[in-house]
């Protein structure tokens, strides 16, 4: 499965928010856009989920134009893993995963057992079977995020779209949602996701796309694009680049007169 | 809360099938006319097979013409009114949502205050209210449709504006209404009873709520993920806005049915499917059919109390307030969530 993105323009009320994007994401990596708020992550999400269609410009998945794909086709391509969100409604951890079996139940169907056997495979691939039977208004944003997750797992879609899957998480929970999105696409799932944390890029992501001012500014590997530099472009503040245990692993540190 | 937990939600579905038609046998037997069981089963039999009658000619009236018309109509307009009040809350993703939130009743008020207005009676009143109720629904719906913004909220909001002009064009009707007899005729329909029930008035609301009920019936699963967002529903394969205009369009259909038959009776869709979140939870594949059933059961019930207590009729519409406010303020309080 793979995500292609041609000559992507879009503009709301004749303000240009996405400016000719372009580019490819192969099956089973991890790809992080950066940008500042408002640059149009959440425009380029849109876009390829099929919520926006009056762009200009191609989106394929697998080879599949997606633009004006009925629903129900497009969410057994793509699914979206929106920010841990509250619900008007308590259900419990089970059925809000079985929910993500519904892209492919036809018609009036109502899930059986093999949804219901997709459901607890997803809980257990994300190893939170104990969760099950709790209810998801009465568990924490870390666990919700994570039931989020195992939802698209049980939608059986190849790509996934994160929406910021680290915000309102504590440092803990950050680390082992990031942890399970690394397995995912190690496991073959094609991720695409938005952060705010360019330390959470250098830790786990294949790949990172810069946005800023309606194009990328920058798209390789995170060692290679991000520098000091960018980091001011994206966001204007500046920062060193440290390197740490021999290039394994490298942070931004702020320069705000705190060195 | 024992019991709550202890059976599986199949098992309560099965419970509330039983208790549902303990009700409806129940409530043939109680009136001024009192019927035995075995009168009912032999009227009943004689339809089929030919029974040597045991029972007077007026038993036979009684329970054909007067008490299983009335018990069922009960039925069906305390079934659709629970389900479209669950509907309701699924797609505005709002617990405090009821069936009248598109302006259902205040349309029909409307349409039979003019019928009455202009000296119909009977199935002319009826069919007045249910097509002035769709047409309020229907304008709501329209406008809705040119809000700015969100969607549900704009519906909302179309549909208290609406409502409260067709509330407006009711009370002018009842000021210019003959004060002897047009207006008590109105203020009484206003308040609900279901004494009007005929054979005519089921076969009429069986098959227009038949159509409404069974897609809601179907369609249950989907109104899980339509509580979920527009945006977060169409990334899990439902089309928010083709299946919320479905499912609208099958509540005001049934609601319209209802009340048009029934008059103003509040709070049963706003309370029974409150109940059924209690003792199902909030997933509307068993939730639809627990507050179908147990609208079903709750209606009938009531009206039992409205036509026995005293020795004139009490307006159902008037009973099912009294009965439900007070419930609904305990469900608030209670331990647990409200949804």
């Amino acid at each position: 499965m793979t995500l292609n993105v041609e000559h992507l323009s879009f503009s709301y009320n004749d303000r240009a928010i996405l400016d000719d994007i372009s580019f490819h994401l192969p099956q089973g990596t991890l790809t992080a856009i950066l940008g500042a708020n408002g640059v149009g992550k959440s425009t380029l999400f849109k876009c390829v989920l099929g919520l926006l269609t009056d762009y200009d410009g191609k989106i394929t998945i697998n080879d599949i134009e997606t633009k004006n794909l009925p629903a129900q086709q497009l969410a057994s391509l793509a699914a979206y893993i929106p920010q841990s969100h509250d619900t008007a409604f308590n259900f419990s951890v089970f059925d809000m995963v079985l929910m993500g079996t519904t892209a492919r139940l036809k018609g009036f169907r109502v899930p059986s057992e093999e949804q219901t056997k997709i459901t607890l495979q997803a809980l257990e691939k994300l190893n939170i079977t104990f969760l099950k039977n709790r209810d998801y208004k009465r568990i924490s944003g870390g666990e919700r995020q994570l039931v989020l997750i195992a939802r698209a797992l049980a939608q059986k879609a190849n790509v996934l779209i994160m929406d910021e899957p680290t915000a309102n998480l504590d440092y803990g929970n950050s680390l082992r949602v990031l942890k399970q999105m690394r397995f995912l696409a190690d496991q073959g799932y094609t991720i695409l996701f938005s952060t705010h944390s360019p330390d959470h890029v250098f830790l786990y992501a294949d790949r990172v796309l810069a946005l800023s001012k309606q194009k990328i500014r920058a798209d390789g590997k995170p060692k290679e694009i991000i520098t000091s530099d960018l980091i001011r472009t994206l966001y204007g503040v500046d920062v060193a680049i440290e390197s740490l245990h021999n290039d394994k692993i490298r942070c931004c540190i702020p320069q705000n007169g705190i060195l | 809360m024992t019991l709550n937990n202890r059976c599986t939600p199949f098992q309560k579905i099965f419970f509330l099938t039983v208790l549902t038609l303990a009700v409806i046998l129940g409530s043939f037997l109680i009136g001024r006319y009192p019927l035995s069981l075995k009168e009912i089963f032999g009227i009943l039999t004689s339809k089929i097979f030919s029974v040597d009658p045991f029972w007077s000619e007026q038993a036979q009236t009684v329970f054909l013409n007067i008490r299983a018309p009335r018990v069922l109509t009960g039925c069906l307009v305390g079934c659709a009114l629970s389900a479209a009040g669950a509907a309701y809350q699924g797609v505005f993703q709002n617990p405090m949502a009821s069936p009248d939130i598109l302006g259902a009743s205040s349309g029909a008020a409307f349409g039979a205050a003019l019928a009455l207005l202009f000296g119909a009676d009977g199935f002319v009143v009826i069919a007045c209210a249910f097509f002035f109720s769709l047409l309020c629904t229907g304008t709501a719906w329209l406008i809705s449709q040119r809000t700015q913004g969100r969607q549900i909220l704009g519906l909302i909001l179309s549909g208290i504006v609406v409502g409260s002009l067709f509330t407006a064009s009711t009370s002018l009707i009842k000021l210019v209404a003959d004060p002897t007899d047009q207006l008590p005729a109105i203020t009484y329909w206003l308040m609900g009873s279901l004494a009007g029930s005929g054979q005519v008035t089921l076969i009429f609301s069986f098959f227009v709520m038949f159509i409404g009920l069974l897609p809601l019936f179907l369609l249950r699963w989907k109104i899980n993920v339509l509580t979920l967002g527009d945006e977060e529903a169409w990334a899990l394969g439902v089309n928010a806005k083709r299946m919320r205009l479905i499912i609208v369009f099958c509540a005001s259909l049934i609601t319209a049915a209802a009340v048009s038959i029934s008059g103003i009776i509040g709070w049963v869709g706003l309370v029974v499917p409150h109940m059924a979140r209690r003792l199902v939870g909030n997933n509307y594949r068993y939730l639809m059919p627990a507050s179908m059933l147990i609208g079903a059961a709750f209606l009938p019930l009531v009206d039992d109390v409205a036509r026995n207590m005293l020795s004139s009729e009490i307006p159902i519409g008037v009973l099912t307030a009294f009965i439900g406010a007070p419930f609904f303020l305990y469900l608030i309080t209670a331990k647990g969530d409200v949804a």
